[in-house]
C-alpha cells in the first residue's frame, strides 16, 4: 500500500513537468514543409542559387511550393529559407538533387553533396542528376498530364531497365564513385524542353567536376562493364549486298536478358593488360532481314555479326575514353587489386592509360519471338 | 532472483553473457576505427580474436585456481586487505566508466541521428532506470537479458545482405597489402570493441561447469569475431576507403543501404533496437561495479547499486565537458581495460610465489 501511494504520487508529480516543456514545440506532420527536389545553379564562385520544392497535401489538387534563395552552403540555404516558408522545412524527404550544367562545370558538386552526406535527416534513396540549363527552369516548369514535380522527377529517375544506361546516383553512391580512387563518377544528364524532361545523355565527372557527356548507347556499354546484369534493349543495323548486287538493310532490337563481365588485368605493371569478358544472353525482339532464324547456321551467322559489333563499338569507346584519360567504366579497379604499393588516382590513371585492353564478346540469343 | 553465490550460469548463458558484453557501443563505429588499414580492415578482427584467446588464458588460470572467488576476493587474498581494496576501488571507476562509455556513446549517436534539436536527458534517464532495473536482477537476469538480446538484435544480420549487394567484392585484393604500423594503430583503435571478455573473472564463481568454463568463453569471443569479420567485409564492399575513414558510424550508412518495400528509413529502427546491445553492455559492468561495493562493504544494499549508476549518470550530464568525456572515454577506459586484462599475469606470479604452482586455494 505505501509502496503504491508513492508511485502515484511519483506519476502525479511527473505529470507536473509538463509545464516545463518548452514553447517552441516540435511541429506536427501537418505543419512541415517536406523538401522533395532541391536545384542547385551558379551564380559566381561563391554564391549557388538554392530552389526547393514542396509539395502541398490537399484533398482534390497537387500543388507545389517553390522557394529559391542565395547562398554559400546547402544548410546555410535551409537557414535563409527557413525564414521565407510559413511552415518548418524538413530534408527528411528529399527526393531529388538537381544541378545545373554550368554548377557542374564551373564550381563543383563535391561541397553540396558532401554536406547532405554529413546530415542524417537526408535519407539515403535521393537521386542525382545533372540538368541543361537551369535547374530553376525545371523545378518552376509545368508538365501537362503528369503527376506534380517532386513525384515526375523522382519517378523519372527511379531504376527502370529502360533507362540504365546511366547510373541512377544516390548521396551515397556518388560519394563513393568520387572517393573510390579507381573510377570517374557518371550522373544522369537531363535535358527540359516542350513540357518534358527526358534523361537524354550521361553526364561524366572528374572528381566533383563535370569535364563531359557521353551517348546512351555507350552508356549502356559502360553500365554493362560495371557489371549491370540487366541493360536496356539496343538496335543494331547491318547493311548487306544481296547476289544480285542489291543493298539491303538488316535491323535487330536486341533485349538483354543477362549480362556478365568479368574485367580482369594481367600482364606486368610497366605493361598492363585489361582483358574484359563480356557474355550476354538476350532476345531479338525486333528483326527486319532476310535470314530464316530457324536455321542453325544463319542464326550463327547473325550471333557472330552481332559479337563482332559489339566488340568493335565497346573498343571504340573504350579507346576513346583511354585517349581523354577518363575511366566511367571502372576498369583501374582491375589494375588496383594486383597493385603493391599506394595507390592514387594518378597511378591509376597512369597505368589506365598505358594498359592495352581486349574485349572478348560471347552473345547467345536464347529466343526471337514467335515468328521465325 | 537469485542474488546469493548460487552456479547459476549454464553453457548457454556463459556464451550469450560473453558474446553481448562484447558487442556494443564501439561496433557503430568499428569500420571507421579499423580505417588505418584501408580495405584490408576485414581480417583485423580475427587478430583481435587472436589477442583476445592469448589473453583469456593468464585469465582462466587464475580463475581456476580461486574457483568461488570473483577478482576483488582474489585481490584481498593475495594482496592483503588494503592493498586488495585499493585496486578494488580502480577496477569500480573502471567498470563505472565502461557504463558511461557504452550510455554516452549511444545517447551521442540518437541525438545526431534521431533528435538532432534536443537535448540527451531524458533518453539518457530512461536507459539508465531501465539499466538499474536489469541488474537489480543479479548476474542471471544480466545473462537472460543478453540472450533475449541476442534474438532482438541477431536477425539484423540478414540486413547486411543489402549492403553486400550493392557494392564490389573484388575491394578485398590484393589481399595483403598493409605494414606493420597500420596494423598495430587498428588494433589499438579497435581494441575497445573485443572489451567485455574481461567480465569472466568477475562471474566465473557463478559458472556452472567451470571445467569447460574456457571453452565456452572462447566459443562467444570467436562467434563475435565471425560477426566483425562479416560486418567488417559489407563495410568494404559497399563503402570507399575514404568514407570508412571519414563516416563516424558507417553501420549507420550501412543501414541506410537496405530497401525494403513496406519500411523507410530502417536506420531509425536498426538505431532503436540497438539499445538492446548497449543495455546488455551497461548491465555487466554495473553488476561489477556494485559486486566490488558489495564485497568492500561486505553486505548488500540498494545502495550500491544506485550509487555507480548515479556517478555514471552525472558523468554524462554533468559539469564535465564532452571534449574531456570523449577523452576519458577513448583513452583512460581503454588504457585502464589493457591493465586489466594484464593484470592476471601479475597476480599469477604472485600467486605461485606465494602458495606455490597450480595450487587451488578456496
Amino acid at each position: 500500500m505505501k509502496r503504491a501511494s508513492w508511485f502515484i504520487a511519483a506519476v502525479v508529480l511527473l505529470l507536473c513537468l509538463c509545464g516545463c516543456g518548452r514553447e517552441i514545440e516540435r511541429p506536427s506532420l501537418e505543419d512541415m514543409a517536406m523538401i522533395g527536389v532541391m536545384g542547385f545553379d551558379y551564380v559566381d564562385r561563391e554564391k549557388i542559387d538554392v530552389t526547393v520544392s514542396v509539395p502541398v497535401p490537399a484533398r482534390n489538387k497537387e500543388t507545389t511550393q517553390v522557394y529559391s534563395t542565395h547562398a554559400s552552403m546547402t544548410s546555410e540555404a535551409m537557414l535563409n529559407l527557413a525564414t521565407k516558408a510559413e511552415r518548418t522545412m524538413s530534408l527528411s524527404q528529399l527526393r531529388v538533387i538537381l544541378f545545373s550544367e554550368e554548377y557542374a562545370r564551373k564550381a563543383g558538386i563535391g561541397k553540396v553533396i558532401l554536406d547532405l552526406y554529413r546530415n542524417p535527416i537526408v535519407g539515403e534513396n535521393v537521386y542525382i542528376a545533372v540538368v541543361k540549363g537551369t535547374a530553376k527552369d525545371v523545378i518552376k516548369g509545368t508538365y501537362n498530364h503528369r503527376p506534380e514535380i517532386n513525384t515526375y522527377l523522382n519517378n523519372l529517375l527511379r531504376p527502370r531497365v529502360e533507362t540504365a544506361f546511366s547510373s541512377f546516383a544516390t548521396i551515397h553512391d556518388f560519394v563513393f564513385m568520387m572517393t573510390s580512387n579507381t573510377m570517374d563518377p557518371t550522373l544522369p544528364y537531363l535535358i527540359h524542353s516542350n513540357g518534358e524532361i527526358q534523361i537524354f545523355k550521361v553526364a561524366l565527372f572528374r572528381v566533383d567536376r563535370m569535364i563531359g557527356l557521353y551517348s546512351q548507347r555507350e552508356g549502356k556499354l559502360v553500365q554493362g562493364f560495371l557489371g549491370r546484369e540487366r541493360l536496356p534493349r539496343m538496335s543494331f543495323e547491318f547493311q548487306h549486298e544481296t547476289k544480285t548486287g542489291k543493298k539491303q538493310t538488316e535491323k535487330i532490337v536486341f533485349d538483354f536478358v543477362r549480362a556478365q563481365t568479368k574485367v580482369r588485368s594481367k600482364g606486368s605493371l610497366k605493361k598492363p593488360v585489361i582483358s574484359i569478358d563480356l557474355r550476354v544472353r538476350g532476345m531479338l525482339v525486333g528483326y527486319s532481314g532476310n535470314k530464316d532464324l530457324e536455321k542453325r547456321s544463319q542464326l550463327r551467322t547473325l550471333v557472330q555479326e552481332l559479337e563482332t559489333r559489339i566488340k568493335k563499338e565497346s573498343m571504340k569507346m573504350l579507346v576513346r575514353f583511354q585517349k581523354q584519360g577518363v575511366d566511367p567504366a571502372q576498369l583501374e579497379e582491375s589494375i588496383r587489386q594486383k597493385y603493391d604499393g599506394k595507390w592514387t588516382r594518378e597511378t591509376g590513371l597512369a597505368l589506365y592509360k598505358k594498359a592495352r585492353i581486349n574485349v572478348k564478346v560471347h552473345l547467345e540469343i536464347v529466343g526471337f519471338g514467335t515468328l521465325k | 532472483m537469485d542474488r546469493g553465490r548460487i552456479h547459476s550460469l549454464n553453457p548457454i548463458l556463459v556464451i550469450g553473457l560473453i558474446m553481448n558484453t562484447m558487442v556494443g557501443v564501439n561496433l557503430l563505429g568499428l569500420a571507421h576505427h579499423a580505417s588505418k588499414m584501408g580495405y584490408n580492415l576485414w581480417w583485423s578482427p580475427i587478430l583481435l580474436g587472436c589477442i583476445v584467446s592469448l589473453t583469456l588464458i593468464p585469465m582462466m588460470a587464475l580463475c581456476r585456481r580461486y574457483p568461488e572467488d570473483n577478482l576483488f576476493r582474489i585481490h584481498e587474498k593475495l594482496l592483503g586487505k588494503w592493498l586488495g581494496r585499493c585496486f578494488n576501488i580502480l577496477i569500480i571507476v573502471y567498470a563505472i566508466l565502461n557504463v558511461s562509455t557504452a550510455h554516452e556513446g549511444y545517447v551521442r549517436l540518437v541525438q545526431t541521428s534521431m533528435l538532432s534539436n534536443q537535448t540527451v536527458t531524458l533518453p539518457l534517464l530512461g536507459l539508465t532506470l531501465v539499466m538499474v532495473y536489469i541488474t537489480n536482477g543479479g548476474i542471471k537476469l544480466i545473462a537472460r537479458f543478453c540472450l533475449l538480446t541476442f534474438f532482438f538484435t541477431g536477425w539484423m544480420i540478414f540486413l547486411l545482405q543489402y549492403g553486400f549487394q550493392k557494392g564490389g567484392m573484388t575491394h578485398i585484393f590484393p589481399l595483403f597489402h598493409t605494414d606493420w604500423r597500420s596494423i598495430a594503430e587498428t588494433v589499438h583503435n579497435s581494441y575497445a570493441s573485443m572489451l567485455g571478455y574481461e567480465l569472466v573473472l568477475f562471474f566465473y564463481p557463478y559458472i556452472q561447469d567451470k571445467n569447460k568454463a574456457h571453452k565456452h568463453v572462447l566459443i562467444g569471443v570467436w562467434i563475435v569475431v565471425l560477426l566483425y569479420v562479416m560486418i567488417l567485409l559489407t563495410s568494404v564492399s559497399y563503402f570507399s576507403e575514404w568514407q570508412m575513414d571519414n563516416l563516424i558510424y558507417p553501420i549507420l550508412n550501412l543501414f541506410k543501404a537496405v530497401e525494403l518495400s513496406f519500411l523507410e528509413r530502417i536506420e531509425n529502427l536498426g538505431i532503436g533496437l540497438w539499445v538492446f546491445l548497449i543495455l546488455s553492455t551497461s548491465t555487466g559492468y554495473l553488476w561489477v561495479a556494485r559486486t566490488g561495493l558489495e564485497e568492500m562493504a561486505e553486505k548488500t544494499r540498494l545502495w550500491h547499486l544506485l550509487v555507480p549508476t548515479i556517478i555514471s549518470f552525472l558523468f554524462i550530464v554533468g559539469p564535465l565537458s564532452v571534449e574531456r568525456q570523449r577523452y576519458i572515454y577513448d583513452k583512460v577506459t581503454v588504457y585502464m581495460a589493457y591493465g586489466l586484462i594484464l593484470w592476471p599475469i601479475f597476480l599469477l606470479v604472485l600467486h605461485s610465489l606465494r602458495f606455490g604452482r597450480g595450487e587451488r586455494v578456496s
